[in-house]
């Protein structure tokens, strides 16, 4: 029995140890990272690539503090085991000093003349002197209605154009009518409230994410959520996404992630519609998010990493991955396709967003490297000190302000979108 | 049997029932959930008892990628943990309990110190020391971690049960005729077994459910923990259900296995003496 188990120690040790050496490509991506979503890109997305080139790829999903502890380190160690890193703009803000210059690649995709790559993106991939990325895809953050709600909407509201008043008239005769808080605000420990308060809420009403932080306009926007609040579902605080909460119909009004309402849509297209986020006093605030490709400089194969890359950013490709996992097309070619069904609903809804002549675009402030997640608490910290438990609103705001001043001074962060334009 | 006594009794059997609801309630109501049909789970108000049974979110989270292969992982790397937890802190423990030498008490506390590190601090030194190593994305490597991790517990666990053996039987082996090390293996070992099984029972645990060095120490070689992490974390409410489930289901297993050592160690091997 002794010798039995040492014996089957010695093998467990011997194949624990033995790791062949994979002559394949490793694509690592913090985004399409869900069960669902990754099982789609290695049985649909990728093989008709690896029949087209003969080079098979292993595609796996990585949280982003995970990624960019292995990128940095594997540049450290100068020797990588990733080939292609999918993730998002301001990730790569923190480590693209370990990511190869894809300047000559940018240049040859260009030459191939059958996508046009939009060059606000591309221009937001140059990052220092070097292409850190090639653009991939987008998401944004939208408003989606159950119909049943349509009907208490204000008679002179379009839901095309809403402004954040009417939002708040709209939830408060739910209220009145039905005895219920309709409204869905993601503020579960893994949701993006904080999305909702820097790039949607903050730059409608003050026309900025982080300078007017301290404002007399921003004053009257915490009072606006204050009032607000009182019509968001009390389960807020345990929601993270709002798929679930929008098909049980516990609420009727939701504002979140596209891939995070995308369940609910796709689940009972004919029940919702999406609608654009509501504008305030200077605009309609929203925010793009941006994924890009990178090759780092360890890459062990980074001529067949061009290959995925060409791949990923033809036209067809940019489709199917806008019908398979939702996430919109960055390459001109692409953006007229038209999907079906509850993508149609969604895809429709972000089309109407973008072309909001009020649109203030912002992107996710990068370059906080570490320290991105203080960023994200002085908003939520500020939510929490003034919504939840209602101290005075100029009071939090300098304090939190004094915070938010400090983190931007000393990580030397570029001022985000929009608030670069403001004099 | 007096009012008082039956009053008593069923007090305690209350707590008992009380306490045994508090882990069985959150285990049936995740079983439930993850053979609930996928559409029932997001009805509001939910029923407790689905209407029907279904596998077909666990058998797609089964045949994805990497989740077989994953669990096999977790196997091993708990395993070669187990085995090497046990080869070095077993006698480290021995040497706590029994001899008295300079830095004794120094040296128990230093054991607990190595747990206040935080490890996501050391994460890109230590990943690039395994890259420099060739122990990066290798279950061996995962396991000298789980090692590192398990050790202090062991040693404490272990120096408390050695402690509880008496040292006369010790010598009376060796008046006998037992070498030092024969007396240790025929008289201090058989005695501490049982305890050796809870140190075992705590190290496989700390080593099935550690995520964040497994996540970051492999690419392709994932544990069950770092798998289900990163492919269910923000993966619908169904995934997260049957994940959740099958996570559970081996811990279990084991448990049940080592549980008959735990009760040797409060029932028998203490009386005995």
């Amino acid at each position: 029995m002794r010798y039995l188990s040492v014996l089957l120690l010695a093998g467990l040790v011997a194949s624990a140890a033995t790791v062949a050496a994979a002559p394949d490509l490793t694509f690592m991506s913090t985004q399409m990272r869900p069960i669902t979503e990754a099982e789609w890109v290695r049985t649909v997305l990728l093989p008709p690539f690896t029949t087209e080139t003969g080079v098979p790829v292993v595609f796996l999903g990585a949280e982003e503090p995970e990624l960019t502890n292995r990128i940095l380190a594997e540049f450290e160690a100068g020797r990588g085991s990733l080939d292609l890193v999918g993730d998002l703009h301001g990730n790569f803000l923190v480590y693209y000093g370990a990511l190869k210059d894809l300047g000559a690649e940018l240049a040859q995709l260009e030459a191939l003349g059958d996508r046009t790559l939009a060059q606000s993106f591309v221009e937001l991939g140059r990052i220092g002197d070097a292409q850190v990325y090639i653009p991939w895809m987008q998401a944004t953050y939208v408003l989606v209605a159950n119909k049943k709600a349509l009907q208490y909407l204000p008679s002179w509201a379009d839901p095309t154009t809403l402004t954040y008043d009417q939002l708040y008239l709209w939830a408060k005769k739910i209220y009145e009518a039905t005895g219920e808080q309709k409204l869905g605000i993601p503020a579960g420990p893994r949701a993006l409230l904080h999305r909702f308060l820097h790039g949607y809420l903050y730059p409608s009403f003050t026309g900025a994410q982080v300078k007017k932080f301290d404002s007399p306009a921003a004053v009257l926007m915490w009072e606006y959520l204050k009032d607000l609040w009182q019509y968001v579902t009390p389960s807020a605080p345990l929601l993270d996404s709002m798929d679930t909460a929008l098909l049980s119909e516990e609420v009727w009004i939701a504002w979140d992630h596209t891939a995070r309402v995308k369940t609910a849509v796709m689940e009972r297209p004919d029940d919702f519609v999406v609608l654009p986020a509501p504008a305030g006093p200077k605009g309609r605030g929203v925010i793009t998010v941006l994924a890009g490709l990178a090759i780092p400089q360890t890459a062990p194969d980074p001529a067949s990493a061009y290959q995925l890359i060409e791949y990923l950013t033809r036209p067809s490709s940019q489709v199917a991955i806008l019908e398979g996992v939702g996430f919109f097309p960055v390459v001109t070619e692409a953006a007229g396709a038209v999907p079906t069904g509850g993508l149609k609903v969604l895809a429709d809804g972000v089309a109407v967003q973008s072309a909001s002549p009020d649109l203030l675009v912002s992107i996710i402030p990068g370059g906080l490297g570490a320290r991105g997640g203080e960023f994200n608490k002085v908003y939520l910290d500020s939510f929490t000190e003034i919504v939840i438990r209602g101290r005075p609103i100029k009071e939090v705001l300098a304090q939190q302000g004094a915070l938010l001043d400090a983190l931007f001074r000393e990580t030397g962060a570029p001022t985000p979108v929009p608030d670069v334009y403001l004099p | 049997m007096t009012f008082r006594q039956l009053q008593r009794r069923f007090l305690l059997y209350m707590v008992v029932v009380v306490i045994a609801l508090w882990v069985l309630v959150p285990l049936a109501l995740i079983a439930l959930a993850a053979f609930t049909p996928r559409l029932e789970l997001y009805q509001w108000p939910r029923p407790v008892l689905p209407s029907g049974f279904s596998t077909a979110t666990m058998s797609f989270f089964l045949r994805s990628y990497g989740t077989l292969t994953s669990l096999r992982n977790s196997a091993l790397v708990a395993l070669l943990t187990l085995g090497m937890t046990l080869a070095v802190g077993a006698p480290a423990g021995y040497a706590v309990a029994r001899y008295v030498f300079r830095g004794r008490e120094a040296f128990r506390i230093g054991i607990l110190m190595t747990r206040m590190f935080p490890t996501s601090l050391l994460a890109i030194p230590l990943i690039v020391t395994f890259i420099r190593w060739q122990l990066y994305d290798t279950l061996i490597g995962v396991a000298f971690i789980h090692t590192a991790m398990a050790l202090p517990f062991a040693v404490l666990i272990t120096s408390g049960i050695f402690s509880g053996v008496p040292k006369e039987l010790e010598e009376a082996a060796m008046t006998l005729g037992c070498s030092r090390l024969g007396a240790f293996v025929r008289v201090a070992l058989p005695l501490a077994l049982p305890g050796l099984a809870a140190a075992a029972m705590f190290t496989f645990v700390i080593s099935w459910n550690e995520v964040f060095a497994s996540a970051i120490l492999t690419v392709r070689n994932r544990t069950l923990p770092a798998q289900v992490l990163t492919s269910l974390e923000v993966a619908p409410l169904d995934f997260r259900f049957a994940g959740g489930f099958f996570m559970i289901i081996p811990a279990l297993i084991f448990m049940a296995l080592a549980r008959r050592y735990l009760f040797q160690m409060w029932g028998g091997a203490i009386s005995e003496r």
